[in-house]
């Protein structure tokens, strides 16, 4: 038992060495960390799509809600001016806004909220228990609060957004600190492949 | 929420089933033999603390609460309350003087195994336990798994999680067993060391709670970039998860120190009778 406690000191030791020493990206970097772009949910025209659709394309994964006053609507108004400022290479980026309150968040509910972003910007959703999976899959969660008089009622979900690569690998998190800077200069890496 | 939502594993982990299994199984073997041996002592506290300390083990690690306390600050504080204090002490509680019943023979006679089998594990065994690597390594590893960044990764990893929740777990046991274990019986020496040792990891801890309690800004940003169970504040989950750190764990300590003194006194007791 004291060797395993020993030989745990030291492994976390070398594996956060590990983490910091990987790549230099402004970014956290989430390379290995988690798992590769896999899911199976319908989009915003109601058809059936999976991870392997969007092979090809660098996709960024946000887990959100249309009735969010705050947190989802700044976040892509954010990321939508940061791909401009990415310019032309940032054509080949999806940002899917995966619903985790799909009981109010229709496909056209969906559909409207992302044209507000642009092109790049789609809405997915599924059953709830498949976004419960997908979640669980990027060790994020969501919870709901109490319902109002009018039926309204909170969601507490992650704030972050997951960027995959061509190769659906997992490589960057985008917090709610993260400087848009910071996001854009590593998202031009790892377009370029820079990174 | 349903009994069966509540009790199916979030994570299932083999390697904790089969260890808490192992422990259980093994202990009633103990339990069987000292019974035995002598058949007029009762043992249901011992039996008790014991199987308590496994299941609440089980209770943090392998059900609903193994969720809530990735996605919740302050029921992770709660968890490791529970591995690094509450059952590892409950543990040792029950199985002083028991657990050894029912060795292997070849763990009996460890003595007899060669020496490169058997220094090893007996140097870092005595490292590990050393009176003043063993509270720095208990309130070091609280310290180090809430560095923000280390913590950052070790909520977003799932490796790094189950190794913080082992290291937690098997330190505590070691702590708890070093404090209260057999291998001191009471005599005056053993015994400021032990009160010593209490008294040494309580006040980090305490600084870490009220530092976090305290503290008017959110530390711990893991929290919003995975979401939480359900809509809170995250300077309210940051509160209660200070407070948790500072109090119970701290009180962990002062029954630590109740125990020994006890232990102490029972000691003295029996010296004073023998030598009327």
């Amino acid at each position: 038992m004291k060797v395993f406690k020993g030989l745990s000191v030291l492994m976390i030791s070398v594996l956060l060495i590990a983490c910091a020493e990987s790549e230099p990206t402004k970014l956290t970097n989430i390379k290995g960390l988690i798992p590769d772009l896999e899911f199976e949910l319908s989009d915003e025209n109601n058809k059936l799509v999976t991870a392997k659709g969007y092979l090809g394309s660098t996709v960024a994964v946000f887990f959100g809600f249309t009735s969010c006053p705050d947190i989802c609507p700044t976040t892509m108004h954010q990321f939508a001016s940061i791909l401009k400022r990415v310019g032309e290479p940032a054509k080949s980026v999806k940002v899917l806004f995966v619903s985790v309150d799909p009981k109010r968040d229709s496909a056209e509910k969906l559909k409207k909220y992302t044209e507000i972003f642009g092109p790049a910007f789609i809405g997915l959703r599924g059953e709830d228990s498949t976004i419960k999976e997908m979640t669980k899959r990027y060790r994020v969660t969501f919870g709901y609060g109490d319902e109002d008089k009018e039926g309204n009622y909170e969601v507490s979900h992650s704030g972050a957004m997951f960027i995959f690569d061509v190769r659906g690998k997992a490589r960057l998190l985008v917090t709610q600190g993260s400087s848009p800077e910071n996001i854009v200069m590593d998202l031009h890496a790892l377009l370029e492949e820079t990174i | 929420m349903l009994a069966i939502e509540f009790f199916t594993p979030w994570e299932l982990s083999p390697i904790l089933v089969v260890f808490l299994l192992g422990l259980a199984f093994y202990y009633w073997q103990a339990m069987c033999v000292t019974a035995k041996g002598e058949k007029s002592a009762k043992y249901y506290w011992q039996v008790v603390s014991f199987y308590t300390g496994i299941v609440s083990i089980y209770l943090v690690s392998h059900t609903y609460l193994d969720y809530l306390s990735q996605y919740m600050f302050w029921v992770h504080r709660f968890q490791h309350l529970v591995l690094h204090h509450l059952a590892p002490l409950l543990i040792v509680l029950g199985g002083v003087g028991i657990i050894h019943k029912s060795l292997p023979e070849w763990l009996k006679n460890w003595k007899g195994l060669p020496a490169v089998v058997r220094l090893p594990f007996e140097l870092s065994y005595k490292l590990i336990q050393h009176p003043i690597v063993a509270p720095v390594v208990f309130v070091g590893l609280i310290y180090l798994w809430l560095i923000p960044d280390i913590h950052f990764t070790a909520m977003l990893s799932q490796d790094l999680y189950y190794l913080m929740n082992w290291s937690m777990l098997l330190d505590g046991l070691l702590f708890w067993w070093l404090v209260l274990g057999p291998d001191w019986r009471g005599e005056a020496k053993g015994f400021a060391v032990r009160l010593i040792m209490l008294i040494v990891v309580v006040v980090p801890q305490q600084l870490l709670g009220a530092y976090l309690t305290l503290s008017g800004e959110v530390i711990y940003d893991v929290y919003e970039v995975c979401g939480r169970a359900w809509p809170v504040s995250p300077m309210v989950d940051q509160i209660y998860g200070g407070v948790i750190t500072w109090i119970p764990a701290s009180m962990m300590s002062v029954l630590g120190l109740v125990l020994v003194l006890r232990r102490r006194l029972n000691y003295q007791k029996r010296e004073e009778n023998e030598g009327i």
